[in-house]
This record gives structure tokens, C-alpha cells and sequence, in this order.
């Protein structure tokens, strides 16, 4: 009765040890996991700098992001790290060239980087699609201004606003 | 002719095959997108194109574009500040000076005191144009642009011996800018002080 009671206390002891150290040892064990949810949540949560950090992390240690490109790219994109965004949206682009929302994130990406034709082609794409979709006229609109096509812009800023250019 | 029913009826149907074969074109564009962080709003696009037209110098065509951004939003203060700087590039200072006065001084950036002094100097109002300097300077200590536009104002208002200390102010600071140099003589010169006018030029020349 004593060596079962004592064999019992021994097993739950070894239980709690177990279910104590879980939460420390299993960071070390599926590290990419860990980053991979932190990611998420931070990207739920609006921390898309954060979640960049950890995606970042949890590709680097070999997690398959493909499921979750968009995010990633979009991510990246907010941290500004454009050279690590732009593989991204390239990979996202060719799984789905019918993206149109990662279309203008891309442009957006080119954009900042300078290439602001490249940019233009993107953005083009989109509105062959939707001529009149807002967003893509207002990003064409900026795009021109940063690339210094002053009156293209104007012009375009006036289709948005549906006045005559 | 059943047949050349079947025939033509399989002829349709080859021909709309690769009609059937493109995915269906989306109904409308995917949400949520803002491009550059920022929504797209009839008022801000409306802003950038009115900012736009500045930079082209379409000066009329921005400040009705303002104007349409005002009576959307009246008390829109980046607007109302950016009309009072094309007004004043356009030549209408009296536009200006009426949009900038009706802003309280505490919303106006250094950039915009600066442009209600020019106003002011503009329209020889130097009491009003010296406070704004003044305090400007005192915001800005470093800034040698506004000081050489408050000794340059109190030149003109013969008020020599604090214009001559600011210069001299200004020389301390950049004593190889040869141009302030030559406009502390020039004070000199107007203030009756010929010989010391005559020193700074020759400093000015290198002898």
C-alpha cells in the first residue's frame, strides 16, 4: 500500500514537473512555431512591425509561410523591410496573378523602392480590370506625384473626383 | 438534318469553350486596400490635387480646389494654410494676411509665422511682422534666415544700432559670409559710422 501510494505521488510529482516545464521547453523545441503564432497575433492585433519581426523568424527557421504569403508581404511592407516584402508579393503574384488588392501592394512596394513605372504597370493592371475603382486611381495619383508627372497626376486626381480633367 | 443539328449545336459548344474556360471577371474590386497606409476620401484627394495644381503654378484652378475643401470643411486648418501660401504666391497678399489672421498664432508653424511676417514686411506693417520675428527667433535661436530678415527690417526703419547688432550677431556665427558682411557696411555707411563701413568692405574684399 505504501510503495503504490508512494509510486502514485512519484508519477503525479513527474506529471507536474512535466506540465510546468512544458511552457519553457516547448519554445525551444518548435521555436518556429512560436514565432509563427506570435506573428499572427501581432498581425491580428494591428502590430504589422511585429509581425514582420517574427515572420521573419519563423521563415528563417524554415516554416513553410506560403499558406499565409499575403500577411507576410503585407507585414514586411508596414516594416518597411521592402527587400524581404518584394520576393513576397513576386511568389504571392504568380499563385495569384488575379490578386488585385496584392496588385496594388505591390505597387505600393515598387513605389517606395523608386520604381515608380514598374509601380504603374501594377497599378495599370488593376484598373484594366475596374476602370473606375478609387483606390487604384488614387494610388496611380500618388505614384505620378512622387514620380514628379505632375499634370498626369492632376489629370488622374480629377477622373477620381469625377471632374474634367 | 439531325445531323447538321448536331453538328452545328457541337460547333456552338466548341466555340464557347474558350469563353468558358476564363475564370469569371470579379464584380467588384477586393476591400480594404488603402493605398500608402491611407483611406481614399473625396477631401484628401481633393487636397493633394489642389497642392498639386500649386506646384504646377496653376495658382487659380489650387485655390479653387481649397476653396471646395473649405466648404467641406471649414475649419480644415492644413487647408486654410496652404490657400494662405498659394494666395500669397498668386500676388493676392491681402487674401493671405485675411486667411493667416483668422488662424490662432498657437496652430501656425514656423514656416507659416514666417510667411505672415513677409506678409506683414509686404505691407510695411513692421510692428506686427518684428513680434512674429521675434518670435520666431526666440523659437528658433539658430535660425540665421529669420535673423537676417529682422535686421534687414529694422535697416529699413532706421533703427540702426539694433539692426548693426544683429548683423554683428549674424558675423559671429558665419564670419566668412562675405554678403553679410557687405550689408553690415551698408548699415554702417546709412548709420553715419564711414570709417568702420569702410574696414568691413575692405574685410570683405580680403585685404
Amino acid at each position: 500500500m505504501r510503495d503504490s501510494m508512494r509510486q502514485t505521488l512519484a508519477y503525479a510529482a513527474l506529471s507536474l514537473a512535466v506540465v510546468l516545464a512544458m511552457p519553457a521547453l516547448y519554445p525551444q523545441v518548435r521555436p518556429q512555431w512560436v514565432a509563427f503564432r506570435g506573428a499572427e497575433r501581432g498581425f491580428a492585433a494591428g502590430d504589422l512591425v511585429g509581425a514582420a519581426r517574427l515572420y521573419a523568424r519563423a521563415g528563417a527557421s524554415g516554416f513553410d509561410l506560403s499558406p499565409v504569403l499575403s500577411r507576410v508581404g503585407e507585414s514586411y511592407l508596414a516594416a518597411g523591410v521592402l527587400d524581404q516584402a518584394l520576393p513576397v508579393f513576386v511568389a504571392l503574384l504568380e499563385r495569384e496573378p488575379g490578386n488585385l488588392a496584392a496588385r496594388l501592394k505591390m505597387a505600393e512596394l515598387l513605389s517606395r523602392d523608386g520604381r515608380h513605372g514598374q509601380a504603374l504597370d501594377q497599378v495599370d493592371q488593376a484598373l484594366a480590370v475596374f476602370p473606375a475603382w478609387r483606390t487604384a486611381l488614387y494610388m496611380r495619383a500618388r505614384i505620378l506625384t512622387f514620380a514628379g508627372r505632375f499634370e498626369e497626376a492632376i489629370a488622374t486626381y480629377q477622373t477620381l473626383l469625377g471632374e474634367q480633367p | 438534318m439531325t445531323r447538321h443539328a448536331l453538328a452545328l449545336l457541337a460547333l456552338l459548344l466548341l466555340l464557347s469553350l474558350p469563353a468558358a474556360a476564363q475564370p469569371p471577371a470579379p464584380a467588384e474590386p477586393p476591400p480594404g486596400v488603402t493605398p500608402f497606409g491611407e483611406a481614399v476620401s473625396d477631401l484628401q484627394a481633393r487636397l493633394e490635387l489642389a497642392r498639386l495644381l500649386s506646384y504646377a503654378q496653376r495658382y487659380p484652378e489650387s485655390v479653387q480646389q481649397y476653396r471646395k475643401v473649405l466648404e467641406a470643411a471649414p475649419e480644415h486648418l492644413q487647408a486654410r494654410l496652404e490657400l494662405a501660401r498659394v494666395l500669397f504666391w498668386s500676388g493676392d497678399a491681402a487674401g493671405s494676411v485675411a486667411i493667416l489672421e483668422r488662424i490662432p498664432e498657437k496652430d501656425l508653424s514656423p514656416e507659416d509665422r514666417l510667411t505672415l511676417a513677409e506678409l506683414y514686411v509686404a505691407r510695411k506693417d513692421y510692428p506686427r511682422a518684428e513680434k512674429l520675428l521675434r518670435a520666431a527667433l526666440q523659437e528658433r535661436p539658430g535660425d540665421d534666415a529669420v535673423r537676417f530678415k529682422l535686421a534687414e527690417m529694422l535697416s529699413w526703419q532706421k533703427r540702426y544700432p539694433e539692426s548693426l547688432a544683429l548683423f554683428r550677431e549674424l558675423l559671429s556665427r558665419r564670419p566668412e559670409d562675405v554678403q553679410v558682411r557687405r550689408r553690415l557696411a551698408l548699415i554702417l555707411a546709412a548709420s553715419g559710422d564711414k570709417d568702420a563701413a569702410i574696414r568691413e568692405l575692405r574685410r570683405s574684399l580680403g585685404e
